[in-house]
């Protein structure tokens, strides 16, 4: 069987606050197997926030959502593989 | 501030139509009020947290049986009898994490991000000794 594969964009319940309404806006990957007759499956699923619509006065704001903590961590493990690549392609030189 | 897992629910299903259908209200994760909170009012401020979700499942049943011979009084014809048998397991686990806050304030709406340092730290880490062993390796060979 093959595996369903899943990402959507959703907006859920909007708030209302301080005179602004606010719409959550989300991502979420779902992938999904089923074996035969139902008899096996698994499913992975992962849902992150993206922005939040902020609505005043008929005009819409977009506020996206920035997970620092992914970034950071994309940043550093991807400069420490830069600088590793460097470093070989200096090794190779002076052979 | 932790993905630990800290709770853990054991839950006993009788049949797999029973075991989908509880599968199948995991599935009330991937809505977008799985990931954000519903909002905290303090004086003036309302905060409204927002959370990556993440969480994981399997399952799997089984069963079988046979038809073969039944002992049998002596003297008397073996008769056959069918047996057989099924059972199954499954298992999965969840995480969640801070990712942002979304204050509501008399001067605006605002988006803050949440950090985790103890993520950070260890990703850090991980580069600079990476880093090291790799300048470790190219001065060996010099």
């Amino acid at each position: 069987m093959i595996p369903t594969i899943q990402w959507q964009t959703q907006t859920g319940t909007p708030v209302t606050a301080a005179g602004y309404t606010i719409r959550p806006v989300s991502q979420a990957l779902a992938l999904r197997w089923r074996g035969q007759a139902d008899q096996q499956g698994f499913g992975l699923i992962w849902n992150r926030p993206t922005a939040v619509l902020v609505e005043k006065d008929g005009e819409v704001e977009e506020h996206p959502i920035t997970d620092a903590t992914r970034l950071t961590q994309l940043v550093l493990f991807l400069s420490t593989g830069l600088v590793l690549f460097l470093l070989r392609r200096l090794r190779h030189s002076r052979r | 501030m932790s993905s630990i897992p800290t709770e853990v629910t054991l839950t006993a299903v009788k049949t797999p139509a029973a075991g989908m259908e509880l599968l199948g209200k995991l599935t009330a994760v991937t809505q977008p009020n799985a990931v954000f909170s519903p909002p905290i009012q303090q004086g003036e401020y309302t905060v409204i947290t927002a959370s990556e979700v993440a969480m994981g499942y399997g399952y799997g049943f089984g069963g079988g049986g046979g038809v073969g011979p039944a002992p049998a009084p002596e003297g008397k014809e073996p008769t056959e009898a069918g047996g057989g048998g099924m059972g199954g397991g499954g298992g999965g686990s969840a995480m969640a994490r801070p990712v942002a806050a979304v204050i509501i304030g008399p001067k605006g709406v605002r988006v803050e991000p949440i950090v985790d340092p103890t993520k950070i730290s260890l990703a850090f880490f991980t580069a600079f000794a990476g880093i090291v062993l790799g300048i470790g390796r190219l001065l060996r060979q010099k």
